[in-house]
């Protein structure tokens, strides 16, 4: 047809050219995108800066992928680590128990306070496992976050990429058109207005896409922001409540061993009242069972043998007691964070 | 004196694990930190970002106060040589190469003297304070960490979506004169479609957003 088409042409040639010859040139173009992406050559600078915001999208996208694969194996070594501190302090703590029990220097201070450090070292590996707890809960759920929401996002952007390779495509097509157009020769014009109804066609699919991505991607993000602060909030109650109680109790064996000891003296008994009188003085709380005075090798084993008790007594007082600020903080932290993440990815799951 | 060098042996060995123990923990807990503080500083949130970078600095100091006990032992065991010393003394006692019968008792006495006296010191003094100097620094370390950790008690985090989170500059309506009139309204209403497409499996994530934090999940 030469001359000046009406009105009415314009629609009729905008509606999508589904020919084979087509299809197969599209094809050809779209085939030609992505290669020229594989090898690396530069794009128009127009049409890579026009998907700027995607771009920052992306890579915001491959960060979370990336932290996300980095926290996990974080977290394997954070088990592994703690597990083998608690061993060693243990084992510690049960070396200075044996060697007080069965040596000679058992009975004094020495012994009783190897005891005492090697109680408080079996205490605190005892709570520091305690912290495996938040940090497997952490583990499952990143490691669900990343099999559902991840995945499902990364089909998304791959159905972006491969609609934006298509866009591409189209767009070196209509250049290479553009160049060639005469607008005399009819088919050429028609040919130009076919490959113009396959650019919108295209940049119609890929603007979708794109906002899909975009929003997923924003959302994928404040998602793990959300799921994160909720469980190192349990985390993070734990851990404090370990170093409390550990500190006290440790505080409590330094408090109770301070300064000079009193060392009887077999051979050099003049030494035994300077001994004595030495140890009351530096020691932080002393009683009345230090009176300088008095003798007694009875006295001294007493008196240690009740610092050993009391140190009994915080112990077994702090197994036994929550620290009462944090329970019922950490027991709802707790509970809604279980309630929100098992919620939304068992939604999740029931509708993909 | 046997027993004792193999106590401060066996001290010196225990602490050498505890403080690879400690060091081993304390690079994974800083990567840890710093992987959080990653996510912290990315996040496109502004206000769910904020709380991570604490996390990196708390348990960087727990190496160093084993490893002060445990040069404190390795000072001990190199008294351990001044027990040797004593061995001779000992040795001479038990096979009797002392010459006078009036030396030898003296001699013995002199041990038993020397014994107790580095008894006093090594096994009761120098052993009780440092075990009280290793208790009180790892009691100071935890007080320590415990502080610093309450200095940023915001989880979990309750900041709400910024009102333009699903906005974005580059890309158009996708049928502008439909919506137009919708979009003044419904500033989000790129997310409603997007909530209610089939490809948003994880449209129940809003139930987690901290808009809706206040309602439990159905299905917990």
């Amino acid at each position: 047809m030469a001359g000046y088409p009406g009105s009415n042409y314009s629609r009729y040639s905008e509606r999508a050219d589904s020919s084979t010859t087509h299809k197969i040139r599209s094809a050809y173009w779209t085939t030609k995108q992505a290669m020229l992406k594989k090898l690396g050559r530069p794009e128009d600078e127009h049409v890579v800066a026009s998907d700027a915001e995607l771009d920052a999208k992306l890579d915001l996208f491959r960060s979370v992928q990336r932290t996300c694969a980095d926290l996990l194996r974080t977290i394997e070594r954070y088990q592994e680590s703690l597990c083998y501190l608690s061993q060693s302090e243990n084992e510690f703590g049960r070396f200075l128990k044996s060697r007080s029990e069965h040596s000679a220097a058992g009975k004094t201070s020495a012994g009783k306070m190897m005891s005492a450090v090697g109680k408080s070292l079996s205490f605190s590996a005892q709570q520091r496992l305690a912290l495996r707890v938040p940090l497997g809960r952490l583990y499952q759920e990143v490691e669900t976050f990343r099999c559902r929401a991840i995945t499902d996002t990364l089909l998304t952007v791959q159905r972006m990429e491969a609609a934006r390779t298509d866009y591409r495509g189209a767009l070196l097509w209509m250049r290479k058109v553009s160049e060639e157009l005469d607008p005399d020769a009819g088919k050429q014009l028609d040919r130009f207005r076919s490959v113009q109804a396959q650019v919108r066609k295209c940049k119609a699919k890929f603007d979708k896409l794109k906002l899909d991505c975009m929003q997923k991607v924003d959302l994928l993000a404040a998602s793990r922001c959300n799921l994160l602060s909720h469980v190192l909030a349990l985390y993070q109650d734990i851990l404090m409540q370990f170093w409390a109680k550990t500190s006290r109790t440790m505080s409590a064996v330094s408090d109770s061993f301070k300064g000079y000891q009193f060392y009887e003296f077999n051979m050099l008994k003049d030494l035994v009242d300077e001994s004595r009188k030495l140890a009351s003085q530096t020691s932080a709380g002393s009683d009345s069972t230090s009176d300088p005075t008095d003798g007694g090798a009875e006295q001294f084993t007493e008196s240690l043998d009740q610092k050993l008790n009391r140190l009994d007594e915080i112990f077994m007082q702090e197994m036994r007691d929550q620290d009462p600020s944090n329970s019922g903080t950490s027991a709802a932290a707790a509970a809604a964070a279980s309630a929100k993440t098992s919620g939304a990815f068992g939604g999740g799951a029931s509708s993909s | 004196m046997n027993r004792t060098a193999g106590m401060f042996f066996g001290l010196m060995n225990q602490t050498k694990s505890l403080i690879k123990a400690f060091y081993r923990l304390s690079q994974v807990q800083r990567v840890f930190g710093e992987i959080l503080s990653e996510v912290g500083v990315k996040e496109p949130q502004p206000g769910l970002g904020g709380v991570h970078p604490v996390w990196r600095d708390s348990p960087q100091d727990g190496g160093r106060r084993p490893s002060i006990l445990l040069s404190q032992s390795e000072e001990m065991d190199d008294e351990e040589y001044s027990f040797a010393a004593l061995q001779e003394p000992l040795y001479r006692v038990e096979t009797g190469i002392m010459s006078t019968e009036a030396g030898l008792p003296r001699c013995a006495m002199m041990c038993l003297v020397k014994i107790e006296l580095l008894d006093n010191k090594h096994v009761v003094q120098d052993t009780v304070s440092q075990l009280q100097c290793l208790v009180q620094a790892m009691s100071k370390y935890h007080n320590d960490c415990c502080e610093v950790m309450k200095g940023c008690q915001n989880l979990p985090n309750r900041d709400d979506l910024n009102k333009n989170s699903f906005q974005y500059e580059s890309t158009t309506p996708l049928h502008e004169d439909e919506d137009d009139e919708d979009d003044a309204d419904e500033p989000r209403s790129g997310v409603r479609e997007f909530r209610d497409s089939p490809q948003a499996p994880f449209a129940a994530w809003d139930a987690a957003a901290p808009a809706a934090a206040a309602a439990p999940a159905p299905s917990a």
